[in-house]
């Protein structure tokens, strides 16, 4: 009586360190007085950082993570392709992973040679391989290509054989490594289909991908991996936005920095400390970057003082951190004759953009639209809601109602 | 067995055109005949200008190169001379974001490190022909925005291009024209959206029963800044106690560019068995002159935030039933009319 697969790691962690090589470079530098534009290489790498976790019967766990989390390094030693530096891993059940696939197929071989070889290999008997044979052909659908040599399959046809050549190998724990990204759409959901019916008669299935809608499809658990530790372990629609929303802060602040400095350079010599422009909402964070609220009303003031040119137009722009230009607006300019400053409000009732990084720039323009001054204020818009099947330009609002005469139960907006 | 069947295609400079197609369709091979890695049985493929291949990217790297050695084996080859492969080198490190891993050998790289060194290295250098086989599903989620911003600055530059993908978003945001491959014939040539449309009508899911719309029409218009509102009926076969309602509507300018504007999803609403009309409206209607497509869709509500593969009925651009939105008024370079009111003291 076999017992039921199970993984159960505890404190594992891995580390690679500097090769015998590179510490011989490094201690060589300075004798061969080469300099070198190369970074030090001299530091040890902890790419699984005391990981401990069970995954039980059944399960369907995805992994997810920015490159370089360490989720490969997590998988090969849960697959035994490498040793663990500390901590404990223990399996029950044969593991099969798919790292990258079409490991083990030959070339030069056909569809079918492959299948037959590879089922000689695990040791099945003639009739074993023919029925699985049938399976395999179908579930794969190549057609005619399973007997042409695999050098002539697209990436998609070497997939599906790949994947369909499973039914051979009778896996107990599956782990499968952004394997499924290269069918269409009708494989993936057979694809799909199989896992499910794997984790069904409890076997565990491991799917890592950068592909979160394939996780949310698959997975039942979902583990956020991020510099060697896990990072969030629960639901898979819960891990996945937590995800997204690490990677757009991070990626944010990185190139809000490279936004400031092209909009320096942009506008140059106009910018003029005398023109300022702010903005304001009730709860207004603020901070370097300022932080307004979707649904929210808001407004921008703006001020200028001693300009020696005739105005005639001010111009408005709304920049989205892309470069997309949302709103425009060009507007008679009017200078206060009793004194020098001038002051402008724009009130807005309602935010309406989706949540990102945004950009205004304020520009007064003379009689002959030359542009004497410039100012700009980057910001960054939060929401709490999230909308559910895509990503809009506008956060705007809209209202359902029943038409009068009709027979209606009710009507409401969530 | 013919992978590929009397297929004529033309790609004129500057101009980029996209294959799509299912698995297995012919999409790989017919890239792969124009970058002249098969000599085609049948026919002729007649090229000018360079050609830079993004498909099998990686394919001459030896595992245990350091990435900066594949990188300067790499432009040796493709002809740069020294002094330009210093610059080069250090704009692949940076774009490939490998830090200390770009001086070890390749073997020790994730997959994911691997195809960020391969994107990167290829793509350092100009050419005047792309040919491109799903390059942009490489790394996560941030790199690919990455590469896909690399790709459109290079094709900017008055470069041509075929592009092979999976993707239809990027064939409707980048090609001009698209061919639509089935078992290695063109099953269907266009521009981008109706090779599109096409395409999504093969494989999209089944409506479920019990619920339609009902009349609506093909064309509306509505103004800048003012209420928009629009009747929409909906006939059913008995009271459906819980049915969402969502509607977007978007810009699509084929080869160029394709937004949604304004996406309100999950209006719920309750309709009785036979016909019941409800109004849509849209106050300050924020977007300003020019066509749009008012897509809707009829759905079940989720469950566990999974939308039902099932729609009851769907009105959308890419089922080739979508509404037409005529704005008119204020014409703007800009995408929206955010609504604003001006003071000046």
């Amino acid at each position: 009586m076999k017992t039921s697969p199970s993984i159960s790691v505890s404190h594992l962690s891995k580390t690679y360190f500097p090769t015998f090589f590179s510490v011989a470079v490094n201690i060589a530098k300075p004798l061969t007085g080469r300099t070198s534009s190369r970074p030090n290489r001299l530091k040890a790498k902890k790419a699984v950082d005391d990981v401990s976790l069970q995954i039980k019967s059944g399960e369907r766990v995805g992994i997810i993570g920015r490159n370089g989390a360490g989720k490969s390094t997590l998988l090969h030693l849960i697959a035994g392709m490498t040793a663990p530096s500390f901590g404990q891993i223990d399996i029950q059940g044969k593991v099969t992973a798919i790292f990258s696939l079409g490991t083990g197929l030959r070339d030069d071989l056909s569809g079918k040679q492959n299948i037959f070889l590879s089922g000689e290999l695990q040791g099945k008997s003639r009739s074993e391989i023919e029925s699985a044979y049938k399976e395999i052909t179908e579930f794969a659908n190549i057609g005619e290509f399973i007997d042409l040599p695999l050098r002539t399959y697209s990436t998609g046809m070497k997939a599906r054989l790949a994947f369909a050549m499973l039914a051979l190998e009778d896996p107990e724990i599956l782990i499968i490594d952004e394997a499924l990204s290269v069918g269409d759409s009708s494989f993936a959901q057979k694809a799909k289909k199989k896992i499910r019916e794997l984790c069904d008669s409890g076997k565990i299935v491991i799917v890592v991908s950068h592909d979160l809608r394939a996780i949310k499809d698959i997975c039942d658990r979902c583990l956020w991996i991020d510099s060697g530790k896990v990072a969030f372990d629960g639901s898979p629609v819960e891990a996945t936005t937590r995800y997204l929303h690490a990677v757009a802060q991070n990626d944010d602040s990185e190139s809000l920095a490279g936004l400031e400095n092209s909009l320096k350079t942009r506008f140059g010599s106009l910018l003029n400390k005398d023109f300022t422009l702010s903005l304001h909402q009730s709860n207004i964070n603020v901070g370097h970057v300022p932080v307004l609220f979707e649904g929210q009303p808001f407004g921008i003031s703006s001020t200028y003082t001693n300009l020696k040119t005739e105005l005639g137009w001010y111009r408005l722009r709304l920049e989205r951190l892309d470069g997309v230009l949302v709103d425009e607006t060009i507007r008679e300019a009017r200078q206060s004759n009793k004194t020098n400053t001038t002051q402008l409000e724009i009130k807005f009732p309602s935010l309406i953009l989706a949540p990102g990084v945004y950009v205004f720039t304020l520009e007064l323009l003379d009689s002959i639209q030359a542009v004497p001054a410039a100012t700009f204020r980057i910001f960054r818009v939060m929401s709490e809601n999230e909308i559910a099947g895509g990503k809009p330009l506008l956060y705007y609002h809209a209202r359902i109602t029943p038409q009068e005469g009709s027979s209606v139960i009710a009507a409401q907006q969530s | 067995m013919c992978a590929v069947t009397g297929v004529d295609i033309t790609l004129e400079k500057g101009q980029i055109i996209g294959l799509i197609g299912g698995n297995g369709a012919g999409k790989s091979t017919l890239l792969r005949l124009l970058g002249g890695v098969y000599e085609p049985t049948q026919g002729t493929i007649w090229r000018s200008g360079d050609v830079m291949a993004l498909y099998e990217l990686g394919q001459f790297a030896r595992r245990t190169l350091t990435g900066r050695a594949y990188a300067r084996h790499f432009l040796k080859f493709n002809g740069q001379k020294p002094e330009q492969i210093e610059p080069l080198l250090r704009e692949i490190m940076d774009f490939s974001e490998l830090g200390e891993y770009f001086d070890r050998p390749i073997y020790t790289y994730s997959s994911g490190m691997c195809s960020r060194l391969y994107f990167a290295t290829s793509t350092s250098l100009s050419a005047d022909i792309y040919l491109i086989d799903e390059a942009l599903s490489v790394g996560d989620e941030h790199f690919q925005a990455k590469c896909w911003k690399r790709l459109t600055e290079k094709l900017n530059q008055n470069a041509s291009s075929v592009l092979v993908t999976h993707d239809w978003t990027s064939v409707l945001k980048l090609c001009s024209r698209a061919y639509l491959l089935e078992k290695g014939k063109t099953k269907f040539t266009g521009n981008a959206e109706s090779t599109v449309t096409t395409y999504l009508s093969s494989i999209r899911e089944q409506l479920a029963p019990g619920a339609r719309f009902s009349n609506l029409p093909a064309q509306v218009s509505a103004k800048t800044g003012q209420s928009f509102q629009m009747p929409i009926s909906i006939t059913s076969e008995s009271d459906i106690k819980d049915l969402e309602l969502s509607f977007s509507i978007e810009k699509l300018k084929s080869g160029s560019d394709w937004k949604i504007l304004i996406l309100v999803s999950d209006l719920k609403i309750k309709p009785r068995g036979g016909r019941t009309t409800f109004t849509l409206e849209i106050p300050d209607l924020p977007i300003p002159r020019g066509d749009y497509y008012l897509n809707l869709f009829l759905t079940a509500p989720k469950k566990n935030g999974i939308v039902s593969a099932q729609p009851y009925d769907v009105k959308t651009w890419y089922w080739g039933n979508p509404i037409r939105l005529k704005v008119e008024d204020p014409d703007t370079q800009a995408m929206c009319v955010l609504p604003k009111t001006w003071a000046v003291q």
